[in-house]
């Protein structure tokens, strides 16, 4: 985070100076080793074996002598207009939960700031439970909410309003907001608290500063909490940049119930990957799904990080 | 990070194999094989128990001991991939729920004609089954598989009704069937029931589709087991055509659109993942429908807790894949493939071993009554059993076996005959290699997985869903799915005529 100031300070960073810093931090790089090592080996290690996904992988040539067949692997997902429709909504999803998310959990981990003792202990244990629930029981919360024969919103809500049942799992069209809405509810307790522990380190010295020049709340937020919290967001947001292409398969398959009819709105690259390949059982395909995704992802976190670098230097990564 | 685990595993799973093959070369003369099949809910709890009941008998007999691999039927389509990906020692596995043709593709699968392997240590396999169903498990002509003996045929066309609805609204059995265990009406007649089931009973739900309705309803050949590129009409001639374009699957889809605007089908049927038999036990449903075969209303009636009659609408038939749909194989990862064989052969032709493993250890288990059928042995029922996996279907040979109490003495005499006496598929034998279509087949599986409930439970008008979905399906290249099906069925035919 440091290269520009280290950089001015040893301008000249000569073989001598770096065996110095050898002799001096060995104990530091003795404990770094062992998670190299695993790193290494967890890492790196299985990396040929993504040559894989160039390959008609037969069992008795091994992955080595199977025959290549170069990016024929790769051909199915790009086959259809599915293509399209799974790369947008994969990407516009995510898009919508780093956006959502983020906002959502400032607010919260604000709010909880101004809280003391045992309610904030409260809430913010009742704010981590759904985070803490596994997808199948969240489809069938949902479930309870949108069936379409005995749901809460079919049954009790809708009538108050005299408005008409409504077939929620096979239309379409209303499966952004609740996906949106039920991934918010699930993912921005566990967010908030990290922003909330970035929050709790600040010197309150600019805080009653701020009071004594008569700043309101809201000045506050935006003159000091803001700006502080800046590298936590981007680092936080690059993150989840690094991951735009991938899409949490439980909330995508479970929650919609896998219906068919919901696929416009409901298709990721993971699930359209996973209900595929679950027909044929072809690890060269799955490989080249998961080498696709991972290699856009390699290009995204680099990408965004080259433009956080442009805009602020020290907020970037690397 | 999937593909990192899978690494870690098979690395894992190599140096565990690699002992354990050192460990059993010091060991003598007993040579351990790993057998894997799968039960619907994982390994017995007297998995042990029946393992030393077998090797009781093959030690002595062949010197062979026998380590029982088990799965649950979602986990065993994984855990056989991962153990013959990773080269962990399988000896002989079947090939259910996993892809035969796939498999041999793949190369994961000993050639069993090779060193005439078969015919040296698997004779009374031969006889045991016949060779006219071991021949249809060729592929290309190769043998890697060997089929089992069970219900190959499947009564198409037929509903299952329970007993008391139909009392209710006083139908009668027509008197010429009053004995048969399963009433052949028409179609026509079976809405005729419906109707009246839903103006008697307006609360209950007359019907509920599943995702395996249209095929057990229809008279289709699901070529290479996808209903991507069929033969219709029984299979009565070797045109591959697309099934979603047939009159058939029009007439079926409106049939259903029909049940549904009369209010036959729950609006939760899309989404609710109770089996039927559970909903009828439960009270709330009337009818389903079901593959008929010998034994098959005991057998509904068991599952549904309340008696059931089971009404048949198509003819009996065998499909094209129904004989080659889950051999038993030996895996290149065999530490030797001819005791692998001898092995199989002994489960198919020696009744104790059979016994054992469709319903454990007499005495403990089951009981032989006096008309020589069985039932739970003493102070042991369905829920209490330590093994009851109920998938003697599953098993190598099964007609050797002792037959439950409730059916008929000779129910495996009657289901030879009803493979026997079923409609066949031209195309019987018949197996496609995927590999050349394996991109079509996933895009088209995607978008049929997009319509098929919407159609098939009829929550779509088909006037408008069907035409959608074809178009989408050439689209994602059904019609090279087709043709690749036509020649490989046209080298096949060549080949066996």
């Amino acid at each position: 985070m440091n290269i520009k100031e280290s950089n001015t300070r040893l301008p000249t960073a000569s073989i001598g100076g770096k065996a110095r810093q050898y002799r001096r931090f060995w104990p530091v790089y003795l404990m770094m080793l062992p998670g190299l090592i695993y790193l290494f080996i967890n890492n790196y290690m299985p990396l040929p074996g993504a040559i894989v996904a160039f390959k008609q992988y037969n069992a008795r040539l091994g992955i080595y002598s199977s025959k290549w067949v170069g990016f024929k692997n790769f051909e199915y997902l790009f086959r259809t207009s599915d293509a399209w429709v799974i790369t947008r909504n994969t990407i516009l999803y995510n898009v919508a939960f780093i956006i959502v998310n983020t906002i959502l959990a400032i607010l919260v981990a604000v709010v909880l700031s101004e809280l003391t003792g045992k309610r904030k202990k409260a809430y913010q244990s009742v704010i981590l439970l759904p985070n803490l629930i596994s997808t199948v029981i969240i489809s069938y919360l949902v479930f309870a909410f949108f069936s379409v024969g005995s749901g809460f919103i079919n049954k009790s809500i809708l009538p108050l309003f005299g408005v008409a049942p409504v077939s929620w799992y096979s239309e379409a069209k209303h499966w952004p907001y609740i996906i949106i809405f039920v991934n918010a509810w699930r993912s921005v307790g566990y967010l908030c608290i990290i922003y909330l522990a970035t929050l709790m380190g600040f010197d309150r010295a600019y805080y009653e500063s701020a009071l004594i020049d008569g700043a309101s709340r809201l000045k506050q937020f935006w003159y000091i909490t803001l700006p502080l919290l800046k590298p936590t967001i981007v680092m936080l947001t690059l993150m989840a940049i690094g991951r735009i292409f991938y899409s949490d398969f439980g909330l995508f398959y479970q929650v919609p119930m896998n219906q068919g009819a919901l696929y416009a709105t409901t298709n990721t690259i993971d699930t359209y990957v996973y209900r595929g390949l679950l027909q044929l059982g072809d690890i060269s395909m799955s490989s080249a799904a998961g080498l696709y995704q991972s290699a856009i992802g390699f290009v995204l976190v680099l990408g965004a990080n080259m433009l956080v670098r442009v805009i602020d230097r020290d907020s970037a990564l690397i | 990070m999937k593909r990192k685990l899978l690494a870690l595993l098979l690395c894992a799973a190599l140096m565990v194999s690699a002992v354990n093959g050192a460990l059993a070369q010091n060991s003598g003369e007993v040579t351990e094989l790993v057998m894997m099949f799968m039960t619907w809910t994982g390994a017995p709890a007297d998995t042990q128990a029946v393992q030393d009941a077998i090797n009781a008998i093959t030690v002595e007999k062949l010197g062979l001991k026998v380590d029982l691999q088990i799965s649950d039927v979602g986990a065993y389509k994984q855990a056989v991939q991962l153990a013959l990906s990773g080269g962990e020692q399988v000896d002989i596995f079947t090939t259910i729920m996993l892809n035969y043709p796939s498999l041999v593709a793949q190369g994961y699968l000993t050639d069993l004609d090779e060193n005439d392997l078969l015919a040296t240590y698997g004779a009374g396999i031969v006889t045991a089954v016949g060779q006219e169903f071991i021949d249809a498990c060729r592929i290309g002509g190769v043998l890697y598989g060997l089929p089992n003996n069970r219900d190959m045929a499947q009564g198409r066309g037929c509903a299952a009704v329970a007993t008391e609805y139909l009392d209710g609204i006083g139908y009668q059995v027509p008197a010429d069937q009053q004995d048969s265990e399963i009433v052949k009406i028409t179609l026509d007649e079976l809405n005729d029931i419906y109707a009246r089931l839903h103006e008697t009973y307006p609360a209950l739900e007359v019907y509920r589709p599943v995702q395996l309705s249209m095929m057990q309803f229809s008279n289709v050949d699901f070529l290479g087991g996808s209903s991507f590129g069929v033969l219709m009409d029984y299979g009565s001639s070797l045109d591959v055509v697309n099934l979603y374009e047939s009159d058939f699957y029009r007439d079926y889809c409106e049939r259903m659109y029909d049940y549904n605007q009369k209010g036959y089908i729950s609006p939760d049927a899309t989404t609710d993942t109770t089996s039927v038999t559970e909903l009828v036990k439960a009270g709330t449903l009337m009818s389903y429908t079901t593959g008929g075969k010998p034994g098959i209303r005991q057998q509904e009636t068991n599952m549904c807790g309340r008696p059931m009659t089971i009404f048949q609408t198509m003819d009996d038939y065998i499909s094209s894949n129904a004989v080659a749909q889950f051999p038993w194989t030996i895996p290149i990862n065999t530490v030797d493939a001819e005791k692998a064989m001898i092995l199989l052969n002994e489960f198919y032709t020696n009744p104790d071993l059979a016994n054992l493993l469709s319903w454990g250890i007499q005495g403990k288990h089951y009981q032989v009554l006096d008309t020589g059928l069985i039932d739970f042995a003493d102070g042991v029922d369905a829920s209490t059993s330590t093994w009851n996996p109920s998938v003697g279907w599953e098993m190598p040979n099964q007609y050797i076996t002792y037959v439950w109490n409730g059916n008929a003495p000779d129910l495996w005499q009657q289901i030879a005959d009803f493979n026997t006496n079923a409609k066949k598929s031209l195309a019987s034998g018949f197996t496609f290699d995927s590999t050349d279509t394996a991109t079509e087949l996933t895009a088209v599986q995607n978008v049929y997985d997009e319509y098929q409930k919407s159609l098939e439970y009829g929550f779509v008008d088909p006037a408008v869903g069907i035409a959608e979905m074809n178009a989408k399906l050439m689209d994602a290249g059904l019609q090279r799915i087709i043709d690749d099906k036509t020649s490989q069925l046209n080298a096949w035919e060549a080949l066996n005529k």
